[in-house]
Order: structure tokens, then C-alpha cells, then sequence
């Protein structure tokens, strides 16, 4: 049972790793063509465009990074939860305004669709797994590692 | 220490630097303004019949030219790259072409006026009269005795075939070449998000 789990763990941990570097490094790879893809979705004000371009990659470079060496995993596996319930949002919301954008997401030949906004939401379920393991695990952690009651105070 | 620091530029490399530094190549296009040594040089293939490609002239490019390349921080090239679906975008390609013949004084007036009466000619097809409006009739007349040259067409054709070698699928799309990087964007770079990438790289 306890090695189904790990590896149920470490396969949604590497997965959304390697979604969150690449989606990170074609935008990183082409900041003007995200520029671009933001605008689309007529969401952003205008001045935002840029920064949001430019800066916003890194930070899901920095997430699939943090996700592959582990480190404040219980953290940042809710981050990936957050930021993907984002993106399904902000689909959901082009969508359904009628907007014809590009998605931006895996590349920017991807103009948003049902299957897109599937795609998308498809993608916390490994991310809403590993933050429930992530935190059951740390948990159990907390329960096994309590210092045994003082068997003299018991007395 | 150490170990940190080639990390750190090996993540750099990674992220950034693998674009082998790129010149722009062979066919000349139609400079619009700043110089060929400029830091930075967008090319642009456009279709005079595109509203997104109207847009991004009259909005983007007309203001870049004002504000960067009469500063040579940016050069802005044209290259025609009229789609078959387009009536007249051939032929409005055309005294474009012609036009650039005369100098970059008269290109510019004829583009403004191509892009703003688009409505216009695209409907009937009376591309005679909305250049006429924009330069003075000696020049007009020669523009006319110009376009009747062949080299004007093979000029034409010459861009659209280093728009198909470069996967040029709509219009417009812009080429931007900086610090030994090459960007290709497709679709409309509004100013602002435009000034602020050339702000990040020019001061």
C-alpha cells in the first residue's frame, strides 16, 4: 500500500514538473508571443501585459523546479493546486465571454476550447492528490515523531 | 559556492541563452525607419487588406518610428506578404513597392494612406485613388510608370517566398532581433507592451 502511494506521489510530483518547466520555458523561450496571448484574453489592463509576460514564467519554472527536488513540497504542491485552478478559471471565464483567444499554455497555436479548459482542469488531479498526500503524509510525520507522555506524570 | 554559481548560469544558459545568435538574412525588405545597426530590428510581414496587420501599423509601428527609430534604437523593415484570400492585397503590395522605390519620404504617406482607407479600397478596389491622395501628382505619375517594372513584382515574390522559408502562417508577424536573439511573434503587439520590451533592452 505504502509503495502504490510513494509512487503515485512521485509520479504526480515529476508530472507536473515537467508541465510546469516546459509551459514555463516556451514562455520564458518567446515573451512577446505570451504578451500576445495575454491580451487575448482582454482580462489584464494593459500596463500589466509586460511584467505578467516577462516575470510570470519564471515563477512556474521555479514551481516545477521546487516540485522535482522536493523541497517545501506540502507548499508548493498547494501552489500548483492554486495556480492550475487559476488558469482553468481564466479559460473557463474566455470561454464562455465568447472571446476568441489562444490558450498560451502548452504553445501558442492553441486557441481556447473545451478540450483546452479539459486539458487544463485534467491536471489538479494530480496536483489535488499530492497536496492531500503531501499533507497527510506530513500528518502521520507529526503523529509518529510526538514525544511519548512522560510515563511519571502518568503515574 | 562555486557550485551555486554554475548552477545558476547553467539555469541562465538554459532559459535564455540557447538562441545561437541570429542576423537576419538576405532579401531586403522596405526600411521604415532607424538603421540597420539599430540594437534592436523588427521585421514585419504584412498584408495591406488585414485588419489586425492596419492595427498594428497605425497603432504600433507609426508610433515606434516616432518615438525609437528617428532615435536609431529600432529599425522597422516591411516585407510584403499579401495572403491569396485578400482581392486587392496584391495589389496594393504593389505600390507599396513602387513607392519604397521613391524613398522612405514617399513610402511612408502611401502606407499610412493604404492602411487608413482600408475600408475603402477593400470594398471596391480603388487603390489609384487613395495613393493619389497621398503623394503630390508628379509623384504619383511616377510611382505609376514605376510599378509597370517587373523587378517591382519579383520583389514581391522574393518576400513572400522568405516569409514561407520562415513558417510565416498569418499576418502580421514580426521578426525582433536583439542581442543576438531572434523573437517571432505572430499577432498584434500593442505599443505599450511594445515600448516596455524595448525599455527592458534599450534605456
Amino acid at each position: 500500500m505504502t509503495m502504490i502511494r510513494n509512487s503515485l506521489h512521485w509520479l504526480a510530483r515529476m508530472l507536473l514538473a515537467v508541465v510546469f518547466i516546459y509551459t514555463g520555458y516556451i514562455k520564458v523561450k518567446a515573451p512577446l508571443q505570451f504578451a500576445v496571448a495575454i491580451t487575448g484574453y482582454q482580462l489584464v489592463p494593459e500596463n500589466l501585459i509586460w511584467p505578467i509576460a516577462n516575470y510570470f514564467p519564471w515563477i512556474e519554472i521555479a514551481l516545477g523546479l521546487a516540485l522535482i527536488i522536493g523541497w517545501k513540497i506540502r507548499y508548493f504542491s498547494l501552489g500548483a493546486v492554486g495556480l492550475l485552478l487559476f488558469f482553468t478559471v481564466l479559460l473557463l471565464i474566455t470561454y464562455f465571454r465568447g472571446i476568441d483567444a489562444n490558450c498560451g499554455c502548452f504553445s501558442f497555436d492553441d486557441p481556447i476550447s473545451l478540450k483546452t479548459i479539459f486539458r487544463d482542469a485534467l491536471l489538479l488531479v494530480p496536483a489535488v492528490f499530492l497536496a492531500v498526500e503531501t499533507h497527510l503524509r506530513s500528518r502521520d510525520k507529526t503523529r509518529t515523531s510526538a514525544p511519548a507522555a512522560d510515563p511519571a506524570a502518568i503515574a | 559556492m562555486f557550485g551555486k554559481m554554475k548552477s545558476t548560469a547553467f539555469l541562465t544558459l538554459l532559459f535564455t541563452g540557447l538562441a545561437v545568435p541570429v542576423q537576419s538574412d538576405e532579401t531586403p525588405g522596405q526600411i521604415l525607419g532607424g538603421s540597420l545597426n539599430a540594437p534592436i530590428k523588427l521585421e514585419v510581414f504584412s498584408d495591406f487588406e488585414c485588419s489586425a496587420c492596419r492595427e498594428f501599423y497605425l497603432r504600433t509601428i507609426r508610433p515606434l518610428l516616432q518615438e525609437y527609430c528617428s532615435k536609431d534604437k529600432v529599425c522597422v523593415v516591411y516585407y510584403e506578404y499579401p495572403l491569396s484570400y485578400h482581392k486587392y492585397a496584391r495589389q496594393a503590395a504593389l505600390y507599396s513597392e513602387a513607392a519604397s522605390r521613391l524613398g522612405q519620404q514617399k513610402l511612408l504617406p502611401v502606407l499610412d494612406s493604404l492602411f487608413t482607407d482600408q475600408a475603402e479600397w477593400s470594398q471596391d478596389g480603388s487603390l489609384d485613388a487613395t495613393v493619389a491622395k497621398a503623394l503630390p501628382q508628379e509623384d504619383f505619375q511616377k510611382l505609376k510608370k514605376i510599378m509597370q517594372d517587373s523587378s517591382i513584382k519579383a520583389a514581391i515574390e522574393k518576400q513572400v517566398e522568405l516569409g514561407v522559408r520562415r513558417e510565416v502562417n498569418s499576418t502580421p508577424t514580426t521578426f525582433i532581433y536583439y542581442i543576438g536573439k531572434r523573437q517571432k511573434v505572430e499577432g498584434l503587439v500593442t505599443y505599450l507592451v511594445m515600448k516596455q520590451f524595448i525599455d527592458s533592452i534599450v534605456k
